[in-house]
């Protein structure tokens, strides 16, 4: 839609479209019989800069240079970003981001100029993955600082950042960030194309579109989020590929390997021998978190001649009395610490300590003593529970619980051979799973020997060469041998 | 179909010669030569060169065919040939199911109707070969570091458990040994005709060289498993178990601290099993998608199907033990040796005097 | 609620392989017994609660269940009667059998122990003497919380020596009946003490108690039956050529002295030389561990001496011990006869049918090797000799 010639007409139109907000501001200044209309939406920019420097400019700066009012204007504005536009549908879009648009009298064009105002929060510490070695800043709700973070970390001009909107209502701003001469441009495009076929009212988290970047269906989580600008910059270096939503401090990084979980942005900061023994203990605990329980009930209910005897006697007498058969307490506790974690989730921080001692106490040691679980539930659901809160990823760990409970079903079925069973549907699974051409078990399976320098072990910086082939086939040689 | 590599092909070979091993072979060897089982074992290891040689011609003659395409372009009746090895692909898996149910039912679950554990066995082999040979082999790597890590474990928690003396006397049995290492060859070996469904150019670097080898380590492998039952036990409390090579895992002891693991130990033998029905299963679904080509759609229900067959066989098929038994050592050898070394040398011999290429 | 618990999770397990652990007895001694006719089968349940304190210290009090029957599998199924549990063998540790059992052959005995799916074949099977079996079982021990693992204990440290338990497993004495050439042996264990004293709690409140167990000497068999049981000395000297003593304490006499020698590096050799003859070879150094008279052993010459007293008495006691096995126990518990079939198959053929003579011809050579490597703590004896008496 064409741009009115009328100043008046247009701040109508605009406040008919906006239902008569009462946050739109609209200024009318007369220059001679010339009009020149100044818009914009008190909530999203500062009125400061705009009375500082647009409104003064607009008024003091009344020498004609050039013929028309508009020229003179685009000339005189103290602003540094200013651009013209012709079409009046996108006023909105502007106004709602904080610019300010100026429309004069016998002018199809208008001048927008950016006065957004500082809504978000500044730049404070990661707080869902809190690191002791490494840097402190982390991702906020600011687009514009966001793509800062990266930018000031990466100073090459290969690094591209590739905008898009997303949401019929929202509009979101979703950058595609990576590093031209170094990531797959097969997968670039292919998530380009999926983001594009994205056509809902609104994205409001980069949550939501986690789902439209995958093809199937997984419990595990096949897109890794975070909000630590290090971490990106590190996989942004490995050649993969960054999403960064508007409003969202959580970013998604493209492909996630299983593997990817175990690691921490830290890793990379601290001596690489203490670092593979922490990764093979990480690896551990993942084994115990999902399989612990599923096996404690196998060997306890079906495959007893595993227990050496002593502890067998001792357990055997610890549950005298209990009520509830193995598998039966294991899942009832096992909810109840869910919901402990949850509820410490959700409550204020005050709240906390009236919770740990329900929990420690009444339901830990009372729970013992009225004989309702046996003492050896409680130690492995704590054990459970204690291994899946390694992770930092709240994804990962509702999804290990998930597949937990499955295996806790099936080695309650059958013992060992149920779990067994299970065991095999999950590896089929994982090894079914792909994102955009690149195996959920890389580079285990398929076996990458160069790129598991850095996955379980890891070796110093120095002597790893080559970024991994899952990722990228691009540019492989990451640095130059020093010869000693 | 997507590229495998060269390592997951070999642990495809790792896991097919492995199968039924423990389960089946060793007792059977151990019955029949005793002491000179390993003498045995070392020929069928000799003979099973054939068959492994004359896949791994033709797969190198033919790298862009597997077998099944192979042979409707080579023979006028090439359909009814693949018909045969299905049929042969059916009888080999149920029996190899049944191996490993009554594994299962008689080391862990001893009390359980056969039914709920070969329906429990069903559901990952039907649903792992649904997927594609790509999967199927990318399972097999994972599952090929958990096996290697378990063979580790049983190697060092029986070390001081051997006696090299109880071999002796040698060449005790001598007149049976060739008949065992037929029949070595025969349950072990020739099951490595399954993967002549990936053609050679499907697998990256694929080298016979690296085959051969992997084949060498497999097998001395299970010459090492022969070689120490007979070791710890001596032959003659060895020949009174049924699974021999289960026992012995009841002496794993773990520097004097981790031992009864014999249970968690045993699932080694279940993985390779599960290996080879899946791709047994998968093999028979290719020759019914070449031979009829139904609709992309009900592949899915091929392979549901063939699962479910297996499973009423195998509850149908022998009602006793001893039944099941006779029916491994006379009927089957005989069907592996025609159907899956006899129908590859008729197509090795076809295919010397076929000099056209074909497209 | 607890019936309809069970239901619920019946119907989800379907199988009947599924037992929680409260619900089985947990077996871990076996006695077997014979009375005429029948079997009669004790079984040592290890996990009764103690009845009045609370359940969780894990502590427990042991129940022994009684029944009899033709058959082992008849008893067994007696005491599942009896007792309100699942019975559950996979952890026996010790089953004791009587003397009239070994007399008999154990092979009739021994089918279920091995073929059961739950059992495994690396328990101790040992033997008594003059008490009955079921006896043992109820001995409360003052070290052990539960009796099977105060045997256990017992056999893996033994009175005079730690020998390794090897030749007490009941794996071991099966596979020595099947092999050919070999026989097998038995530990015994005997109750010294009052047996109704003993399985009464108050046996654990006096300082000494009124009742233990202990280690008798090795029973030979022939076969599976009971020959005879062999002296305390000789068990050492079959200890020593099983290679199964770790430390050994060697008592000698030379010049008026009791000299005790100390040994924990021993090692014996059997090698076949041809078809007739075989070589024990055994090789030990030891240090002085005690002399109660006066002896210079700061000359060397007077520790060569000692030396070669030493090496004497074990040369006699093996070679005593072979006598007594070739001629009065006409048992070959060393395996000579597995030796030369291992070796020479084709003369083991010839002999085989009658080795019990073959055996007695069988040249036995031993050749002892022995050094002592310290005199202890001291350089010389506490009595001065001659010095002294003036």
């Amino acid at each position: 839609m064409e741009i009115d010639k009328s100043v008046k007409k247009v701040i109508k139109k605009i406040k008919e479209r906006y239902g008569n907000s009462s946050d739109l501001n609209t200024r009318i200044i007369k220059k001679k019989d010339k009009e020149i209309g100044i818009l914009f939406l008190e909530s999203a920019s500062s009125t400061s800069t705009i009375s500082d420097f647009i409104t003064k400019s607009v008024i003091v700066e009344n020498k004609p240079l050039l013929k028309t009012i508009f020229n003179n204007l685009k000339n005189t504005l103290y602003t540094s970003q200013l651009f013209i536009i012709d079409n009046f549908d996108d006023f909105p879009y502007y106004l709602s981001s904080g610019f300010t648009i100026i429309v004069t009298t016998n002018s199809k064009k208008a001048i927008i100029m950016e006065t957004r105002a500082e809504l978000d929060r500044g730049i404070t510490e990661a707080t869902s993955e809190p690191t002791l070695r490494g840097s402190k800043d982390s991702f906020t709700e600011s687009h514009s600082k966001n793509l800062g973070l990266i930018r000031k970390r990466i100073k090459d001009e290969n690094l591209w950042f590739e905008e898009l909107k997303l949401g019929r209502r929202t509009k979101t701003r979703a950058t595609i960030s990576y590093i031209k001469d170094i990531a797959d441009q097969n997968k670039i495009n292919q998530i380009k194309e999926r983001l594009k076929k994205i056509d809902i009212d609104g994205i409001l988290d980069s949550g939501n579109i986690r789902d439209y970047l995958t093809k199937q269906k997984s419990i595990f989580p096949q897109i890794k989020s975070s909000e630590r600008p290090d971490l990106a910059c590190q996989e942004l270096l490995n050649g993969k590929i960054i999403i960064l939503i508007e409003n969202c401090p959580f970013i998604l990084i493209l492909p996630t390997v299983f593997l990817d979980y175990i690691k921490s942005p830290e890793d990379q900061n601290q001596k690489s021998i203490n670092i593979t023994f922490t990764r093979i203990l990480r690896f551990i605990a993942l084994i115990i978190t999902i399989i612990t329980p599923a096996l404690y009930i196998a060997i306890v209910t079906y495959d007893q001649n595993t227990i050496p005897d002593k502890l067998l006697i001792s357990l055997a007498v610890q549950r005298e009395g209990v009520p509830f058969p193995t598998f039966l307490e294991i899942i009832i506790f096992m909810t109840i610490f869910d919901i402990l974690r949850e509820s410490d989730i959700r409550s204020p921080a005050n709240a906390t300590t009236a919770m740990s001692i329900v929990g420690a106490l009444v339901l830990g040691q009372s729970a013992v003593d009225a004989s309702i679980v046996s003492p050896v539930t409680i130690i492995v659901v704590a054990i459970t529970s204690i291994c899946s809160l390694i992770f930092q990823d709240t994804d990962f760990i509702n999804s290990i619980r998930l597949w937990r409970f499955l295996f806790i079903l099936s080695s309650s079925l059958l013992g060992l051979i149920g779990m067994l069973s299970m065991s095999l549907i999950w590896i089929t699974k994982m090894a079914t799973l792909e994102n955009i051409n690149t195996s959920y078990l890389s580079p285990i399976s398929p076996l990458e020997l160069s790129a598991n320098k850095d996955t379980i072990l890891k070796l110093p910086t120095p002597r790893i060469f080559k970024r991994p082939k899952y990722i990228s086939d691009k540019n492989q040689t990451k640095q130059r041998r020093i010869n000693k | 179909m997507e590229k495998i590599t060269s390592l997951e092909y070999n642990t495809l070979i790792w896991f097919i010669i492995r199968a039924c091993f423990v389960e089946l072979t060793i007792t059977k060897v151990l019955a029949l030569t005793k002491q000179d089982s390993w003498i045995s074992i070392l020929i069928g290891i000799i003979i099973g060169l054939i068959p492994f040689s004359i896949f791994e011609y033709i797969k190198n003659k033919y790298p862009n065919y597997n077998y099944i395409i192979l042979n409707k372009k080579l023979f006028k009746y090439g359909n009814i040939i693949n018909l045969i090895i299905l049929i042969g692909c059916i009888i080999l898996s149920t029996c190899i199911f049944w191996i490993l149910v009554h594994f299962a039912n008689s080391l862990f679950l001893y009390k359980t109707n056969p039914l709920i554990i070969s329906i429990a066995f069903i559901i990952p082999i039907c649903y792992a070969s649904t997927k594609e040979m790509h999967i199927i082999s990318k399972v097999s790597l994972i599952i090929f570091y958990i096996s290697v890590i378990f063979n580790i474990m049983i190697m060092t928690g029986l070390t001081s458990e051997i006696d090299i003396s109880n071999i002796k006397p040698l060449f005790e049995n001598k007149s049976k040994i060739i008949e065992t290492s037929l029949i070595f060859t025969a349950l072990n070996i020739t099951k490595i005709f399954f993967l002549n469904i990936i053609p050679k150019n499907k697998v990256i670097n694929h080298s016979s060289k690296i085959n051969y080898l992997t084949y060498f380590i497999t097998t001395i492998n299970l010459l090492d498993i022969a070689l120490s039952s007979v070791c710890i036990f001596g032959i003659d409390l060895a020949t009174i178990y049924e699974y021999p090579a289960f026992q012995i895992l009841k002496r794993v002891n773990i520097l004097g601290i981790i031992s009864k693991l014999e249970s968690i130990l045993a699932i080694e033998g279940i993985f390779s099993i599960f290996i080879v029905i899946t791709i047994i299963i998968y093999y028979a679904k290719a020759i019914i998608i070449q031979t009829f080509k139904p609709k992309e759609k009900t592949n899915k229900y091929i392979t549901i199907s063939i699962c479910s067959i297996i499973l009423i066989l195998n509850n149908i098929m022998f009602q006793t033990k001893e039944e099941a038994n006779s029916f491994f050592i006379e009927p089957l050898i005989y069907i592996i040796y025609i159907i899956f070394v006899f129908l590859p040398l008729i197509t090795l011999v076809k295919s010397l005097y076929h000099t056209e290429n074909i497209k | 609620m607890k019936k309809l618990l069970l239901i619920i999770c019946l119907i989800l397990c379907g199988c009947t392989d599924y037992a929680e652990l409260n619900n089985l007895s947990i077996v871990t001694a076996m006695s077997i017994d014979k009375d005429e006719d029948n079997y009669k089968l004790s079984v040592l349940i290890a996990n009764s609660p103690k009845a009045q304190t609370t359940s969780k210290e894990g502590e427990a009090k042991t129940t022994v269940y009684e029944g009899t029957g033709k058959t082992i599998a008849e008893a067994i199924k007696v005491i599942d009667k009896k007792s309100p549990k699942q019975l559950y063998f996979s952890h026996i540790n010790v089953v004791i059998i009587s003397k009239e059992i070994g007399k008999e052959g154990f092979l009739k005995t021994a089918d279920w122990l091995i073929r059961h799916p739950q059992t495994r074949d690396k328990f101790y099977l040992m033997q008594v003497d003059d008490d009955k079996a079921s006896d043992i079982l109820k001995i409360i021990s003052p070290l052990e919380s539960f009796p099977s693992q105060s045997i256990a204990t017992l056999i893996e440290s033994s009175q005079n020596a730690k020998s390794t338990g090897d030749t007490a497993s009941y794996s071991n004495f099966i596979g020595r009946v099947l092999e050919t050439g070999y026989e097998p042996m038995m530990y015994t264990i005997k109750i010294n003490g009052d047996v109704k004293k003993g399985s009464k709690q108050s046996n654990l409140e006096t300082a000494m108690p009124n009742t233990y167990l202990s280690l008798g000497p090795l029973a030979i068999y022939k076969n599976d039956k009971l020959i005879d049981t062999s002296t305390n000395k000789e068990t050492e000297t079959i200890q020593i050529i099983n290679n199964e003593i770790k430390e050994l304490i060697y008592k000698i006499k030379y010049k008026n002295n009791n000299i005790n020698i100390f040994s924990n590096n021993i090692k014996t050799n059997i090698d076949i030389e041809n078809k007739s003859t075989i070589e024990i070879k055994v090789k030990a150094k030891g240090s002085i561990y005690e002399i109660d008279d006066y002896l210079n052993i700061r000359e060397l010459k007077e520790i060569n001496n000692l030396e070669k007293a030493w090496n004497k008495s074990i040369k006699k006691d093996i070679e005593k011990l072979i006598n007594n096995l070739k001629y009065k126990y006409q048992s070959d518990i060393f395996g000579f006869g597995n030796m030369i079939y291992k070796n020479y198959p084709d003369r083991w053929k010839q002999i085989k049918n009658n080795w019990n003579e073959q055996f007695k011809d069988l040249n036995i050579k031993v050749k002892v090797n022995t050094k002592i490597t310290s005199t202890g703590n001291l350089t010389k004896t506490l009595k001065e000799g001659e010095s002294w008496k003036k």
